[in-house]
């Protein structure tokens, strides 16, 4: 395991380092629109606006790049990530914010495309030659083929616009208070209902599929034999027996899933206004905030590894064989 | 069960809570997202579109009839060396306090700090009494009364006193000014963030989130008239289509979105209480040429080009409700010729219309020859344009089709808001599609062509332009800028349009117009009518012009 660790840090570390050599070579300068408007603002030179706004947010991207990344790798080792360009406060700041909204949208729509993926997967497994089978086909390749984000444009003219029967944007409404009230939990369910379900809609399919192949080649266990032989209900095998052996395969799975949700939600929190780290990583591109994109892809970086970290670490509890 | 019961319950609550409150004024606009937000007026970010309705000026000024409607001020009167304003004595901060001739001085005072546009004209700011606020001029300009008189009053002296005593001790001179000094002065004042502002207008802010803003009434505003309004919603403007999606679903008294034709029939079909305003935007797009090296250098080439473009086509595909403009830059916005150039000048102008034959003749002139394709050999266009902003992109696309169907292969690009600008500054582009004459706060002439003569104007430092040897053309938009309006601006504009025309850098295709959207519906009504001239002020921020409307007792709740 100590290995293991070793790995994702390495990972982490070569990622960071990536990330930040790929930020410096994008088109563009983040300092310019800031510069920009204190020159107008101030009626100053160019060249005395740009020294300005780097002192505003020290930052300076004319230094030379390993300067500038040594600057950074020393901040970090601190718990420092630096200070947004955009919003001149610190990132770390924005990411504590962000990242519970991710936490809750991610976590949600990875249990409930698991929770309805795995059951139609097992539902069409232990009704094999039935309708359901090509149905399931079929709904498995449709969400696979549609993109989330497009999937959420959808819902959102549906629900939102036409029916009017869920909000179009943000995580709650201004008529309530953060806090432990029904009013406010009933507004979270109905804000996250359209994310969680652009998110999930479309990974159930896959979910499905898996657990249909998985569930089939269980169906021929011996296990599974005896307990038709003891003339159990189809419901009781499906969920004792078929069920729980089934699903066990795809455990891991999810750890992983998550992981890449916690990183990359950006189109769906951006389509519905969802302050979470996606959106912010949105609005950070949109304005080049180098400081902010870093701290956000960081994250990003981070949660996979942990993911896939996590993963591992189930699959050797949940299966012996494997830490064998 | 019991968990799918409580979340039905939830959601229900969560669904029914989204009320339409009559006396709530719905509408969009921008701020910086918590936890980035905060109430410092001058700090970067700053309190967003909360600063219509939160704070107040002296007075609301109405462009078309030059008018203006009193809010923090009762009265004022003018010499030539100075302005002096009556305040009106029963309005208060939003915390209570009440508002005197010190937070008038406040506000102009660390506008200072931020450059604000009148200290250049500005030389002291006398408070006699807490009623009274004397500006004395440095330089006369006939903008001088209007830029004070309309600028919000943000900073209460309780609030901020002890960063405008620092910044009074600052030596304001232009040729002994500190700016180090001026620097720390000002990275003290940003570092003050208040959760919310506090300012004297009609609404307090209540409530701040990523997607919503809420305000609602200022019970201690003390209005000349019955406001009808008893709070505003405000949804954050991400996406245009996010915009369209909320008009159309009827969640919106007031928004001004760009949009295509279709789009904004859609929106009114669904919703029969709503119309479409379209006042004149006060700026006008088109294409500007870099002129600093290759074909585009050459005056015939740019001349046969702006030949090629038909601008009523354009107009039609990216601007629908916008008014074509004349076959030649006049520096200034079209809808405002006559004023500062007089009845018939824009006729005597040479004028670059759609024809194709001339056109070819001019690029023969110049030395470009068809090829066999029936394309221009040694000529290939790149059109950029802002990404984003759907009428320059496209404009730019309809350009592009045109110059290419003609047989000069053009292409557009569309390039990220901050590096738009950057490439367009550096002269890193052939062909931009961007805003030429733009009348700015004042309305004034001056300001449409700062843009393009005065240096680091935007279309001045696009096109890499020079002007004939001996022409000053930045000194007589000085001078215009100081000249009372009548025979001498007259001279001076003409003297510039006739300059602009003939450089043939930029080839104007419309005058844009705003679509202001207002609903006469459940939660407010009373907006005036299409032809008022309060219209006139939306260019000049259309939230401000809400906001006055609502101050005036025209907009609200009531029956």
């Amino acid at each position: 395991m100590k290995k293991k660790l070793l790995v994702a840090l390495l990972t982490v570390w070569a990622a960071m380092t990536f990330t930040f050599l790929l930020l410096r070579m994008m088109p563009g300068d983040g300092l310019h629109d800031l510069s920009e408007s204190i020159q107008r603002a101030q009626g100053v030179s160019y060249e005395q606006a740009r020294i300005m706004a780097k002192t505003l947010i020290n930052y300076d991207p004319d230094q030379p790049v390993l300067k500038q990344y040594l600057i950074y790798v020393g901040g970090l080792l601190h718990g420092n990530l630096g200070m947004s360009l955009t919003y001149r406060i610190p990132v770390t700041t924005i990411v504590l914010s962000a990242l519970p909204w991710t936490l809750f949208i991610a976590s949600l729509s990875t249990c409930c495309s698991f929770l309805l993926g795995t059951t139609l997967g097992l539902w069409a497994a232990s009704r094999r030659n039935s309708l359901l089978d090509p149905l399931l086909t079929f709904y498995s390749t449709l969400s696979q083929a549609v993109p989330d984000f497009l999937l959420g444009v959808i819902l959102l003219a549906v629900f939102g616009v036409h029916l009017q029967w869920l909000p179009l944007r943000g995580a709650y409404g201004p008529e309530v208070d953060p806090g432990f009230s029904l009013a406010f939990l009933g507004q979270l369910v109905s804000h996250a209902l359209l994310p969680v379900a652009a998110f999930s809609l479309p990974a159930a399919g896959g979910w499905a599929l898996n657990a249909r192949a998985s569930a089939t080649s269980t169906l021929g266990e011996d296990y599974v034999k005896v307990a038709r032989a003891k003339g159990l209900k189809p419901w009781r095998i499906t969920r004792d027996y078929l069920g729980k052996n089934a699903i066990l395969p795809l455990l891991p799975g999810l750890a992983t899933t998550l992981g890449g949700l916690v990183g990359g939600a950006m189109m769906i929190e951006t389509l519905f206004g969802y302050p979470g780290l996606g959106y912010f990583l949105a609005l950070a591109i949109g304005t080049r905030d180098y400081t902010l994109m870093q701290g956000l892809f960081l994250l990003s970086t981070v949660a996979i590894v942990v993911g896939n970290l996590a993963a591992e670490s189930l699959a050797r509890r949940l299966d012996p064989r494997i830490a064998k | 069960m019991k968990a799918f019961l409580l979340a039905l319950a939830l959601l229900g609550t969560g669904c029914s809570s989204a009320p339409l409150t009559r006396g709530m004024l719905y509408t969009a606009g921008d701020w910086d997202v918590p936890p980035a937000y905060h109430g410092n007026p001058w700090a970067p970010g700053g309190v967003g579109v909360a600063r219509a309705y939160v704070y107040e000026p002296l007075f609301d000024y109405t462009p078309a009839n030059g008018s203006f409607f009193p809010r923090l001020a009762e009265s004022y009167s003018e010499t030539p060396e100075a302005l002096t304003v009556t305040l009106r004595a029963d309005a208060r901060w939003h915390d209570g306090e009440p508002f005197t001739s010190r937070d008038v001085r406040a506000t102009f005072v660390l506008g200072f700090l931020r450059g604000m546009e009148i200290w250049h004209y500005l030389d002291r700011i006398e408070t006699p009494d807490e009623r009274h606020v004397i500006f004395h001029w440095r330089l006369r300009s006939p903008t001088n009364s209007l830029l004070v008189l309309t600028e919000p009053i943000t900073s209460a002296y309780h609030l901020f006193g002890r960063y405008v005593d620092a910044a009074d001790k600052m030596n304001r001179d232009e040729k002994q000014r500190d700016f180090g000094a001026e620097r720390e002065a000002r990275e003290v004042l940003f570092a003050e963030r208040p959760e919310r502002p506090v300012g004297t207008g009609p609404f307090r802010l209540t409530k701040v989130t990523s997607a919503d803003m809420v305000l609602e009434r200022f019970s201690g505003y003390p209005s000349r008239v019955p406001i009808h309004v008893d709070g505003i919603r405000v949804a954050r403007w991400s996406r245009s289509e996010a915009i369209w999606s909320s008009l159309y679903a009827g969640q919106m008294d007031a928004v001004s979105p760009a949009c295509p034709d279709d789009v904004a029939k859609e929106v009114l079909r669904r919703n029969p209480g709503m119309r479409l305003v379209l006042p004149s935007d006060m700026n006008e797009m088109g294409l500007v040429f870099n002129c600093r090296s290759g074909p585009l250098a050459d005056l015939r080439v740019r001349e046969a080009l702006a030949r090629v473009l038909d601008r009523d086509a354009i107009r039609k595909l990216a601007c629908t409700p916008g008014d074509t403009s004349p076959p030649v830059s006049l520096g200034i916005v079209p809808s405002q010729a006559e004023r500062w150039l007089g009845r018939g000048f824009v006729s005597t102008l040479p004028g670059f219309d759609h024809q194709e034959q001339r056109a070819r003749q001019l690029l023969a002139d110049a030395g470009l020859q068809r090829g066999a394709d029936g394309n221009y050999a040694g000529i290939k266009l790149e059109i950029v344009s802002q990404a984003g902003s759907a009428d320059l992109a496209l404009l730019a696309e309809a350009a592009a089709a045109q110059l290419t169907r003609f047989g000069v292969p053009s292409e557009v690009r569309l390039l990220q808001g901050e590096l738009y600008f950057s490439s367009m500054q550096a002269g890193h582009f052939q062909v931009a599609a961007c805003f030429g004459a733009q009348m700015g706060r004042t309305v004034h002439a001056a300001t449409a062509y700062g843009r393009f003569f005065s240096p680091g104007g935007q279309i001045e430092a696009a096109s890499g332009w020079k002007p004939p040897l001996g022409s000053h053309p930045d000194k007589l938009v000085e001078q215009l800028r100081m000249a009372p309006e009548g025979a001498e601006s007259r001279q001076l504009s003409r003297e510039l349009t006739r300059m602009e025309a003939g450089a043939v850098r930029f080839v104007p295709c419309f005058e844009k117009r705003l679509n202001v959207f207002v609903a006469d519906g459940p939660r407010v009504r009373g907006w005036p009518a299409s032809d008022s001239p309060l219209w006139s002020a939306a260019p000049l921020g259309v939230e401000n012009l809400y906001a006055s409307m609502i101050a005036r007792g025209l907009v609200g709740g009531q029956p």
